[in-house]
């Protein structure tokens, strides 16, 4: 159930410069966020910027392309423009050696093997080249013949080779990869985008002439942009704006298996982590950390042109992880390669989850503790924590973490537990009270004695409705929706019904809205109870019934209805009774079910909705004493009114607000330019 | 009997092979995290701008010291120091007669492209051109001027009468000039033939010679502008060539006070720097829409700046004592703006432009001056040699003259355990259907019962801050009365509580007079929240938060809340945490514009008012009067690139003299890195505490206070604390002397009473002077 949340920097360069907190403190300029409860929230330090590095070994950096690394070597693919080379840098001996520099012109992708195989593509040359570890030319790929190819021109932007060999180009353009053998023959296209399918693209497809659908330019799916390889085989591809599936990762047939992650729009490249985590680096300089089912785990970075500041990065064009996860970036904008190393907290993150990928809930639950005792917010710990309790029996405990964590799907299967267990506890009272209900059941059949208790109900419910007028008119919707059209004509002839009463009830449906939204339980309710804003709901509800009141009136008047503003006003509002009064009757049971049971709740919400269309329906028909076609012109009619009407406040308070900022404006001019001659 | 034997040896293989299996297979349930040493990263790390490094000590060749030429007049001499003057330039040298060093305010014969006028002159200066919006050349020497100066000499004091009379852009026109001195061509020939133009500007300023080096001083009032609808002074560089090096030719480093410290090292930089540091003191002026501090996370909280040439041989220091709300502080690393000059002056702006907008968007508008400084300026440069050329002596002159001006008070430590402070978040809200929900973290005695543990626990030595504590919570209800929120308990509970903390130990109240928000108490919205210059109002929207707006408020709001509480507070006998007030300031629009020092002016006189009542939270230098706790000490600084090292400067200065505690410990991800920084800088524990989990903090606006439940972190705070104190018990109250780095990662700080602390940050053994320290660990010596 994950949203797309498309990523807004100006959240992350938010920061409160005024300083009335106290912020973590450790040296670095960039904060550093996990994703809680749909939401990014601020965390410990997850990764330290340690420097940059201009040359390895003597050897310059240049503009570098693309970063590789295999077990102690880094690869490096770099440019001085006119010149490629592929910079070879082992880690243990701390020497680099260049290859490739003779026939390279601009490497932008470089891949390399176990076996110590070095894939490189290099735009400029328009071609790939298989290398061996110094250098030597093995194969070369290049344009192939096949018509499958298409008719693009080959610039080979990036490469990577799967454990079979096949190795994969991406082109220039938005076909995705080109898969070849090793040989160099071309196979086939694997993994690349679809369009979907809007609204928007929907109809100009079917109202568009072929000339104007030729002009349309944003018929091409996002372009693949990069992609990496993990140690099971699966290739991940990240693409430029494809909204929350920018990063995918792909199966044999090129599905994406993946779920909607929250991501940047513009990745420029992804790497996967030795416990299977996903790095991205976007254009913006922030690196993304998901673990290995798509969870974000920390974002942080920034931009940084001038620059002058340690870890954020000018235009990032790489970005590779070792097997301590430490991350490497290159920043072609700057000629350096930065690098990150983890902190104390990021490698109890990666230590639990190593333990709770392979299933070990209850091993990761002392790791978890360490990452909950640091950071009480991070959603994954407690989901890991609510985890290892459910595999150890303890349901309560698991129950309050995945309600921390807003796991759902857990919380549904803890609670269905912890109810069974209480149902258990309490199978003898239900009995019992089962047995007390038979018994006065069997007896009532000859004694009424049941009347002894409701008699006296019914005779306070007549006294009070006698007493007091207002609450005989609010206790008349349930005779309404007994009789609808007979009550229909007392309301309308005998003036039955008051309209401050009817108001009354309006109120009280909306109480039983708000009573249902604050109620529903956990498992049904995707809202966020901070996030409620009392006139906004008031709006949504009380604004749609009062506009449509008097649309309806209004076409009634014109098309031979009889009702008049008050009788359709009143009548409106008892006929919405079904689905309002069962709100709170729904709100409840709620949250006592599980998922198992949830087709309870959404069947109830359907049979509330129905009942009330139906008697929606026949209010309108009753009260203008229309037949069955003419209500139906009638709705049709009175809910086009209702959007114009509304258009026409939206368009009014536009001008309004622009007439009076202009007001506004020319007094200040004014008074600025007296008081400062 | 064989038969027996065989099948009970059969059976003894079984069970000894079960056992081995089992014994081997158990899965070992200690937490133990992969450590895979990674060469590349560990170099880095202690190679980067996070440490301090070992000094390169290579003497300076005495053919690169700066030369006295015939053009150097000598004016002035004492036992220390001789003084000439090169009336050409107004180029000062000073000679140490101790070690023959010569330091120049300018750079003779420099080559800097657009920079060389600057550093070819003692004294630069900028201006606004009025008739051509505002135009403002930057970066001018006086030797590219055509000026006039009368100097005279009184004491040990030079006083200089400059009159700038304009620029000329050709060698022709300067050569004229003479004539034109003399009369024989007119002004309207010298500016339409010669290309002259004139400015007309004057100021006078002193150079004195005193016993530690020299002193500059310049009045406000002597600043002359003859025709002021054409030409504005806008700033005064002063001693532009001071301390100037060229590339890698002298080792040593600039010294910025920057967050905590930081050393730019004089190394040949490949011109890979841009831009120069830039940076006001005292942090942004939010009244100007300050922009160079975007970047900025840290300050430069004490007016001071320093350069050494020859570690442990020459160096100086200049410290602003007035002057400095106006002051921008510029250092460049070689190769920044293509200047291959080390450089590192002062610019002091005394008119400054800015927009004056006339939409409600704030966009476009009219340009208009402002007068931005109306202090005299005046700086004092010592000159330190041998053991005090570093930047500790740097540290060390300060403080010395904070002692003489009786800012800095010895600090006397009552215990023999250090301090360490306790913040308790009580409660802050979040919003609810209607209004807000008060959620309680801790109540009044769960405080008390907090209190009382650690104290059964040895942490006899407690500074207790209450955090949330008034009515309504902390966010978006301070400043707030002296009120206590009821729902956290009765008045007379918390009277109890302050009694018994106070009894042996301190009790503060989180208070913050300089920053409001919408639902503060008895705050006007129009005539309280302060205006920019432009006279829009200072306040910051954040739409996701429960209180959507902070404001800035006029200093003389702060001063008149402050005023009324301050006998509410000696009455209950508690002292405040003043947050944000000693640490911004900002000019503002008040029917008049006010300029940064009259907001100073306002703030000192609540620091005065309040000199026993309050204590600060990273406060700038003009708060440490009277300053007993520095609370939220930062260990580091921006990490610019250029940056070389991190050095302790903020904590040299105060170390003795003001108890300094770190910022929150629950939130640091280095684990014993941080601890041993603490124990590297004389510098306290602080932690945050809750009795709740900070979950029940979600949907308020303090959810960044991810880590804080006292069951979690009551075991944790007893051993860091433990680990702390052993070291710096042996140290309190004394004054840090040396500090030296004999290897990466190796530091030994040395303190006024002879103990040494040698911390060891890397991951191997090593051994200082026959004696082992352990990797991530310290060793205390001469105990």
């Amino acid at each position: 159930m994950k949203k797309i949340l498309s990523f807004s920097l100006v959240l992350i360069l938010f920061a409160l410069l005024l300083g009335t907190r106290v912020n973590a403190e450790n040296g670095v300029n960039y904060n550093t966020y996990t994703l809680s409860d749909g939401r990014l929230v601020r965390t410990q330090i997850a990764y330290i910027p340690v420097g940059d590095i201009y040359e390895l070994d003597g050897v310059s950096l240049d503009t570098p392309m693309d970063i590789d690394i295999v077990g102690d070597k880094m690869y490096i693919a770099s440019t001085t423009g006119s010149v490629g080379k592929i910079i070879v840098y082992d880690n243990q001996t701390k020497t680099a050696s260049v290859i490739g520099s003779d026939f390279l012109i601009n490497p932008t992708g470089v891949f390399a093997t176990e076996d110590g195989f070095i894939y490189v593509s290099d735009q400029d040359t328009q071609a790939a080249y298989k290398l061996d570890g110094a250098g030597n030319v093995l194969v070369t790929y290049t344009k192939p013949d096949s018509p499958l190819f298409g008719e693009e021109a080959f610039k080979p932007k990036k490469i990577i080779s799967d454990a079979r060999g096949n190795v994969y180009i991406l082109n220039l353009g938005v076909k995705g990869l080109a898969q070849f053998t090793n040989d160099g023959d071309f196979l086939a296209y694997f993994g690349s985008n679809t369009i979907t399918p809007t609204l928007r693209t929907v109809l100009q497809y079917t109202f568009f002439t072929e000339e104007q659908l030729n002009n349309l330019f944003n018929l091409t799916p996002p372009e693949v942009s990069n992609m990496a390889i993990d140690n099971r085989g699966l290739i991940h591809t990240v693409s430029l704006g494809d909204g929350g599936n920018n990063v995918k990762r792909l199966n044999i047939s090129g599905d994406n298996l993946l779920p909607e992650m929250f991501v940047a729009q513009n990745l420029v490249d992804v790497y996967i982590g030795p416990l299977g985590n996903v790095f991205t680096v976007s254009r913006e300089g922030m690196i993304f950390e998901y673990d290995i089912d798509g969870n974000l785990l920390f974002a942080f970075g920034g931009n940084d042109i001038t620059n002058q500041v340690q870890g954020l990065m000018n235009q990032p064009s790489s970005i590779a992880v070792d097997d301590s996860s430490n991350i490497y970036v290159l920043d072609r904008g700057s000629g350096t390669l930065k690098v990150y190393y983890p902190t104390i907290f990021t490698d109890y993150v990666h230590e639990a989850l190593r333990d709770y990928q392979d299933g070990q809930y209850i091993q990761s639950q002392e790791p978890w503790s360490e990452v909950l005792k640091m950071n009480d917010f991070f959603d994954l710990a407690h989901k890991g924590m609510a985890n290892a309790h459910f595999s150890l029996g303890e349901y309560d405990e698991a129950l309050e973490e995945y309600y921390i964590a807003n796991d759902r799907g857990g919380y549904s299967d803890a609670f269905w537990e912890v109810r069974n267990a209480w149902m258990i506890d309490y199978a003898p009272t239900f009995v019992a009270i089962f047995f007390v209900l038979l018994v006065i059941f069997v007896i009532n059949i000859r004694i009424k004695i049941v009347s002894y208790a409701t008699n006296p109900i019914k005779k306070g419910i007549s006294w009070t409705r006698k007493k007091s007028k207002i609450i005989d008119q609010i206790l008349f919707v349930f005779s309404y929706l007994r009789n609808p059209a007979d009550k229909t004509y007392e309301i309308k002839r005998k003036n039955r019904i008051q309209v401050f009463p009817v108001t009354i009830l309006l109120g009280i449906y909306f109480l039983c809205y708000i009573f249902y939204i604050y109620n529903l339980g956990f498992l049904f309710n995707f809202r966020q109870i901070e996030n409620i804003n009392v006139v906004e709901e008031l709006i949504k509800i009380v604004l749609p019934i009062l506009v449509w009141v008097i649309a309806n009136f209004l076409i009634g008047t014109i098309r031979e209805g009889e009702g008049r503003l008050k009788d359709v006003y009143i009548t409106t509002i008892y006929s919405l009774a079904p689905y309002f009064l069962l709100l709170p009757v729904i709100a409840i049971v709620s949250q006592g079910l599980t998922y198992n049971e949830e087709f309870i709740v959404s069947f109830a919400n359907t049979i509330a909705i129905l009942l009330t269309v139906v008697y929606f329906f026949f209010m309108v028909k009753e009260t203008h004493f229309y037949n069955v076609k003419d209500t139906i012109k009638s709705i049709l009619i009175s809910g086009f009114t209702m959007v114009m009407m509304l258009l026409g406040v939206f368009i009014l308070y536009i001008l309004l607000n622009e007439l009076v900022i202009l007001i506004k404006d020319v007094i200040m001019e004014v008074f600025y330019r007296v008081t400062n001659s | 009997m064989l038969q027996i034997a065989k099948k009970l040896f059969i059976v003894l293989g079984l069970v000894t092979t079960t056992f081995v299996i089992v014994e081997t297979s158990n899965t070992n349930n200690d937490v133990e995290l992969i450590e895979d040493t990674n060469s590349i990263v560990d170099d880095l790390i202690f190679h980067s701008s996070r440490y301090s490094h070992p000094d390169d000590l290579t003497i300076v060749d005495s053919d690169e010291f700066i030369n006295i030429t015939n053009r150097d007049e000598k004016m002035l001499e004492n036992d220390n120091f001789a003084l000439y003057l090169n009336e050409e330039n107004l180029g000062i040298k000073v000679l140490n007669k101790d070690t023959n060093y010569v330091w120049n305010t300018a750079v003779d014969n420099a080559l800097a492209g657009t920079f060389t006028g600057l550093l070819q002159s003692g004294i630069g200066f900028e201006y606004f051109n009025v008739e051509q919006n505002y135009n403002n050349p930057t970066n001018i020497g006086i030797s590219d001027t055509q000026f006039r100066v009368e100097s005279s000499v009184e004491d040990q004091t030079i006083k200089f009468d400059v009159n700038i009379d304009g620029t000329c852009q050709t060698r022709l026109c300067q050569r004229n000039y003479q004539f034109y001195l003399d009369g024989l061509i007119t002004l309207d020939q010298m500016i339409s033939e010669y290309g002259y133009s004139i400015l007309d500007l004057g100021f006078s300023f002193e150079v004195s010679l005193t016993d530690e080096g020299i002193e500059f001083f310049m009045p406000v009032e002597s600043i002359y502008e003859g025709d002021s609808d054409k030409i504005q002074l806008s700033s005064i560089i002063v001693f532009p060539g001071m301390g100037a090096t060229y590339l890698d030719d002298i080792p040593g480093y600039m010294m910025v006070p920057d967050g905590v410290g930081a050393l730019i090292r004089y190394e040949d930089n490949e011109n890979r720097y841009v831009r120069p540091y830039q940076a006001r003191y005292f942090g942004s002026d939010f009244g100007v829409g300050d922009n160079f501090s975007r970047l900025n996370q840290y300050r430069l909280s004490l007016p001071i700046f320093g350069a050494v040439h020859g570690v442990n041989q020459n160096a100086f220091v200049g410290m602003i004592e007035s002057g400095s709300t106006m002051a921008r502080l510029f250092a460049f690393p070689n190769g920044a703006t293509n200047v291959n000059y080390n450089l590192i002056f002062n610019k002091f702006d005394f008119k400054q432009v800015y927009t004056q907008s006339f939409t409600t968007d704030r966009t476009s508008g009219a340009l208009r001056v402002y007068e931005s400084m109306d202090e005299d300026i005046k700086i004092n440069f010592d000159f330190l040699e041998n053991e005090q050329a570093n930047y500790v002596g740097m540290a060390q002159a300060y403080q010395n003259s904070l002692i003489e001006d009786d800012i800095l008070n010895p600090m006397n430590p009552q215990m023999s355990q250090i301090p360490i402070h306790l913040q308790y978040l009580m409660a802050d809200s979040r919003a609810r259907f209607i209004g807000k929900e008060l959620i309680e973290m801790t109540d009044v005695n769960e405080v008390s019962t907090m209190y009382d543990f650690f104290m059964d626990n040895n942490l006899l030595n407690q500074r207790v801050s209450l955090l949330g504590w008034n009515d309504g919570g902390f966010s978006g209800h301070l400043p707030s009365d002296v009120d206590f929120e009821y729902r956290l308990g009765r008045n007379s509970l918390f009277y109890d509580l302050i009694d018994k903390i106070e009894e042996e130990n301190e009790l503060l109240l989180v208070n913050n007079y300089a920053i409001g928000s919408n639902n503060t108490y008895s705050l006007n919205y129009g005539r309280n929240v302060a205006e920019a210059i432009d006279r829009f109002k200072l306040e910051r929207t954040c739409e996701i938060c429960v209180y959507d707006k902070a404001y800035l408020l006029y200093p003389e709001f702060s001063y008149n809340r402050a005023m009324s509480d301050l006998e509410n507070y000696q009455d209950i006998g508690v002292d405040v945490m003043f947050q944000s007030m000693g640490s911004i300031l900002f000019s503002y629009f008040d029917d008049e514009i006010y300029s940064r020092k009259d907001a100073l002016d306002i703030y000192q006189s609540i620091i005065e008012a309040y000199q026993d009542n309050a204590q600060y939270s990273q406060p700038n230098a003009y708060a440490f009067s009277g300053l007993e706790s520095y609370y939220d000490m930062p260990l580091y600084n921006n990490q610019y690139s250029y940056f070389d090292d991190l050095v302790p400067v903020l904590p040299i200065v105060l170390s003795g003299y003001v108890e300094m505690f770190s910022s929150h410990l629950n939130f640091n991800s280095l684990d014993k890195q941080q601890l041993l920084m603490m124990i590297d800088f004389n510098i306290y524990p602080s932690y945050l505490l809750t009795q709740e989990r900070p979950s029940k903090l979600a949907g308020t606006d303090l959810e960044s206070f991810y880590s804080s439940e006292f069951d979690v972190w009551n075991q944790t705070i007893i051993e860091e604390y433990e680990w702390i104190n052993q070291a710096l018990m042996h140290v309190q109250g004394e004054e840090i002397t040396s500090r030296d780095i004999p290897d990466e990662g190796i530091v030994v700080i040395g303190y006024s009473n002879g103990v040494e602390i040698v911390i060891n940050y890397t991951n191997n053994t090593y051994i200082y002077d026959d004696q082992t320290v352990q990797p991530i660990s310290y060793l205390v010596r001469g105990v």
